[in-house]
């Protein structure tokens, strides 16, 4: 090794020279990843344990780094150098998911009803975000793993896999909430859009490249058609033919990611909304009008139109978009429920123009994209239920839920938390969906009969409700049938 | 004015409208008592940051001052939050009251934690109408730390009936009204102690 206080001569002894320094510098670096992290995982001020063990899988990884720092080849200490950095900046996931930062009253409950429609290695941390939207990351543990891979002439990946232990086993889901929104839980309906991502992914990675390839060829003869008739009064002479594989091939690249991307978002949708009912509708609808609603997909990161969202996410509970029918044996809960219902139908009222299908048609890609989606829709639906667990697999409809719905709202009307259904001794502690279900309805109750209701202050109760329900039936549930058990017990002693 | 016994506590949890006493959720039939109910300690915590300000003067401390003064804590249920000798925090019961406004409650504390040097709650009084969960003020008269859990049963409301009802209730008028969490003091909205503390005439 060269010695650092003689400056480097030749190109061979630059490099070695600054190695040295690399490699004290990444030592250095390990050990302050490391440490903050052993600090962050000691702060115990966590709504959930998932950012602890994300803090201690940080912990090991950078602790293993720098214990075999020494070891490692010069070639490679600049991509361990990327690693660290990476390592470094996921520790804000666990840092900004600390109690004070979210709404983590309902945090704890939020995580069990998404660690219930997931499959079971997820576990989830819930953290607020300073960009006004929802968003979920993952991969901190397989992108490790593939890291660790590419060095295992430096260590085999089982010394990490050792390092870490159980954590090896998890997937973990970083959901970011606009920070501003924190306290609103009736925005947050769409963390059930959200956890509709991991089986939107987990679709796209086995079941799409099927359905495309047998719908390939037509796309192709589609574009082609489209350049030639484009192109019909244009000179190319000989080279026509490489121009036009030249522009299908790069067309039927994007046309692929335009369907990817509609997917990715229409199935989260879905899902959401398989998970939540028209809670989710509502959301979605209330969040839209902040956009365009017809934007291509071109222009707006290739995401769908919202009216597309709404026109898709009103299939899924159209069912209880029919008053007739939903009121039909129930017209003793119509009056509480109606503005509720009404809100929704507005909501579908909106997917009645056409607007969105004439943006997407203006592009060939768009169209051919979304003509894909379209004819495969109910297949993909089909195949994303059969992804989900097993308990997850019956959709949230208003219609049988109406009388519990109608109790919590009442709950809600009288100022209480609606966290249960029933009077002592005979409750039973409310479902999350159910919960976020009457929050939305008991809101369009109010703005219907009170045209002054809607101030922020009003929201601000209805959230501090909510909220309260939320924590307050997750303890019911969690702890309270054990608590029965032991006053049965005592009781009969 | 009569306490309330064990039966007509249950029979008014199961009254309709206006009528019906609220208390939820109640997790246990072991939280009743002959004459009263036994609450638990809710999660949240608001501690004093003593090192933020000197001389407390709340009549004419500004909101801000007085939110300096606070750092709200909140322990999962399942873990503890360690009450030292001598420190004062307020908590906050876990179930969420209504009373109709026909009776008052008292809230006091259990006699199994006063024998450890726990003191509960010190503003005893649950004015008829009063919505939302009731601060506790905590704290350790004894010589050792107390572990305190979230969702322990730590105080007992009695509950008294108030003859006539009380016609404008506690509800929509009062400061500490629908709270999920332990308020802070709200001395300074105190009109009428302006006179008696803006200096000498």
């Amino acid at each position: 090794m060269a010695n650092t206080s003689q400056g480097p001569e030749t190109p061979e002894q630059e490099e070695d020279w600054r190695s040295t320094i690399l490699r004290r510098e990444l030592l250095r670096h390990a050990r302050s990843v490391e440490q903050l992290a052993a600090r962050f995982e000691e702060a115990e001020d966590y709504p959930t344990d998932t950012a602890v063990t994300f803090c201690k899988l940080i912990n090991k990884t950078a602790g293993l780094i720098a214990s075999r720092l020494n070891s490692a080849p010069v070639e490679k200490l600049r991509y361990i150098y990327t690693v660290l950095v990476s390592m470094g900046q996921y520790l804000r996931f666990a840092e900004r998911s600390r109690i004070d930062q979210t709404p983590w009253s309902m945090i704890q409950a939020a995580e069990a009803f998404l660690k219930r429609h997931t499959p079971e290695e997820c576990r989830f941390i819930l953290r607020p975000q300073w960009s006004y939207n929802y968003s979920i990351r993952s991969g901190f543990i397989e992108s490790l793993r593939a890291c660790f891979g590419s060095l295992i002439e430096w260590m085999p990946l089982s010394e990490w896999e050792n390092a870490i232990g159980d954590i090896g086993k998890y997937r973990i889901y970083c959901i970011s909430f606009p920070r501003v929104e924190r306290m609103n839980v009736l925005m947050h309906v769409s963390w059930g859009h959200e956890v509709g991502h991991i089986h939107a992914s987990n679709w796209l990675d086995t079941r799409f490249a099927v359905l495309w390839k047998n719908a390939e060829d037509k796309i192709k003869q589609s574009l082609r058609a489209h350049w030639d008739e484009e192109t019909a009064n244009s000179e190319h002479g000989l080279l026509r033919s490489a121009y036009a594989d030249q522009y299908v091939s790069g067309a039927m690249k994007e046309t692929m990611e335009f369907a990817q991307s509609g997917l990715k978002e229409l199935i989260s949708d879905f899902v959401g909304a398989h998970l939540l009912g028209p809670a989710a509708l509502a959301c979605l609808g209330a969040y839209s009008v902040r956009s365009d609603l017809d934007m291509n997909p071109c222009q707006c990161g290739r995401y769908p139109p919202w009216r597309m969202r709404l026109r898709k996410m009103s299939e899924v509970v159209a069912g209880d978009l029919i008053e007739e029918k939903l009121f039909a044996s129930h017209a003793q809960w119509r009056t509480k429920i109606l503005p509720y219902v009404h809100f929704l139908q507005q909501v579908n009222g909106l997917t009645s123009s056409s607007d969105d299908k004439i943006e997407i048609d203006a592009d060939i890609r768009t169209r051919l994209a979304y003509q894909f989606i379209q004819h495969h829709w109910i297949l993909v639906r089909k195949e994303v239920i059969s992804l989900l667990p097993k308990e997850s697999q019956a959709p949230y409809q208003l219609k049988n839920r109406l009388g519990i719905i109608h109790e919590l709202v009442l709950r809600l009307n009288q100022g209480i938390p609606p966290n249960e259904t029933g009077t002592w001794p005979d409750t039973d502690p409310a479902s999350l969906p159910d919960i976020w279900n009457a929050a939305w309805a008991f809101s369009r109750l109010r703005l219907d009969e009170d045209e002054k209701w809607g101030t922020p202050n009003n929201f601000d109760d209805l959230f501090r409700l909510t909220l309260k329900a939320i924590e307050a039936s997750y303890v019911h549930s969690t702890f309270g049938p054990e608590l029965r058990l032991v006053a049965e017990h005592e009781h009969i002693k | 004015m009569s306490t309330l016994s064990k039966e007509r506590i249950k029979s008014r949890l199961n009254e309709k409208a206006e009528k019906q006493l609220i208390i939820t959720p109640i997790l246990s039939s072991k939280q009743f008592g002959d004459i009263s109910i036994d609450l638990r300690l809710g999660n949240q915590f608001i501690v004093f940051r003593m090192h933020m300000g000197g001389l407390l003067n709340l009549f004419e401390s500004s909101e801000t001052h007085l939110h300096r003064l606070q750092e709200r804590r909140v322990v999962r249920f399942g873990q503890k939050f360690v009450l030292h000798p001598g420190q004062l925090v307020l908590g906050s019961t876990f179930e969420y009251l209504q009373l109709p406004s026909d009776l008052e409650g008292q809230v006091e504390g259990r006699s199994s934690w006063a024998r450890v040097g726990l003191q509960t709650a010190t503003a005893t009084c649950v004015e008829p109408g009063f919505s939302g969960v009731v601060t506790l003020e905590l704290s350790n008269v004894g010589a050792m730390p107390l572990d305190l859990f979230p969702g322990v049963r730590v105080a007992q409301l009695v509950l008294r009936d108030v003859e006539p009802a009380v016609k404008q209730p506690y509800a929509g008028r009062r400061k500490y009204n629908r709270t999920i969490g332990p308020q802070f003091s709200r001395l300074s909205q105190d009109e009428d102690a302006k006179p008696f503390t803006k200096g000498q005439k």
